[in-house]
């Protein structure tokens, strides 16, 4: 695929145009929260701008752009999960999956989505980044590997937990 | 229960929540706000040039002491198996004249193409 040439103002701005919403999807999967998601969105893309001649141009831009934002995000939980003075290590136990509450409804239309969407967002975070990129965004295995900073074989046992964990969650509901 | 390959199909269906309308305009305007206060780094080109000029000099520098040694090797100089023709061996040095100077120049050649700083890339 070719990329529009790097380094000028409008090139990048046919990037930003082409990646944003897909990225602000990825971000706010890890966040949950969509203030954060919007500013760590804006953030890669400055840092993907500013540090541009760190791509490599023969491989597609989106992975790359999407390995920034995730360590973006990984901080920012971090960051969220110091700030809240959590004695635990687990970061989805400061940002419950229903945070963003009336956000996500806004978000995104429809009941059945959201049920599917919330139940995504409520794996730990690893596992839920690994089944957004992978089957959402379509990147495969090694690039998820590369944005986690992980060996695929862990991105293989992640997908692996968080499906079994999503079939039982399904099951749960329709006993419901 | 859920088969897997129906779970797949509904997670590569995902809904992907629109982000704030305004999201794209306030990335290009900091975008641009930051173009103007920080030169921006071109990327690869400039870098993929350089590597290639220095692979290209890095190869020839290489060619040309392979070349010296080939060269003596078949004027009878050095011997691939100096024991036994009672000769100098192929690694040994030539002490003075041109193919000392050459292998010298290709030596110095190949050692600047690959260990040359390079100062043209900048690193944010």
């Amino acid at each position: 695929m070719n990329q529009p040439a790097p380094g000028d103002r409008d090139a990048f701005g046919l990037l930003v145009a082409q990646h944003h919403r897909r990225l602000f999807g990825l971000v706010l999967m890890m966040v949950r929260d969509p203030s954060g998601a919007e500013e760590l969105t804006q953030e890669a893309f400055l840092r993907a701008y500013t540090h541009f001649d760190r791509y490599d141009v023969s491989r597609p831009f989106y992975p790359w752009l999407a390995t920034i934002a995730v360590r973006l995000a990984q901080n920012w939980l971090h960051r969220h999960a110091r700030t809240a003075g959590r004695e635990t290590t687990s970061l989805d136990d400061v940002l419950p999956p229903t945070a963003p509450g009336h956000a996500l409804d806004a978000l995104i239309d429809g009941e059945r989505a959201r049920r599917l969407w919330r139940a995504v967002a409520s794996l730990p975070s690893g596992e839920r980044t690994a089944v957004y990129l992978h089957y959402r965004q379509e990147m495969n295995v090694t690039d998820v590997a590369r944005a986690l900073g992980v060996t695929s074989g862990t991105v293989k046992t992640l997908l692996f937990r968080a499906r079994r964990k999503l079939r039982q969650t399904c099951a749960d509901e329709d006993v419901k | 229960m859920i088969s897997d390959q129906d779970l797949q199909a509904a997670l590569s269906d995902l809904p992907e929540p629109s982000p704030p309308p305004e999201l794209s305009a306030t990335i290009l305007a900091s975008t641009a706000q930051l173009a103007d206060q920080v030169p921006v780094p071109m990327p690869s080109a400039a870098t993929e040039h350089r590597t290639w000029t220095a692979l290209t000099a890095a190869f020839i520098g290489a060619l040309v002491v392979f070349g010296v040694h080939a060269y003596r090797l078949l004027e009878g100089e050095v011997a691939l198996v100096s024991a036994t023709r009672g000769m100098p061996g192929l690694l040994s040095l030539p002490e003075v004249g041109p193919t000392a100077l050459l292998l010298t120049a290709g030596l110095l050649l190949c050692l600047l193409a690959l260990f040359a700083p390079d100062t043209k890339r900048r690193r944010p």
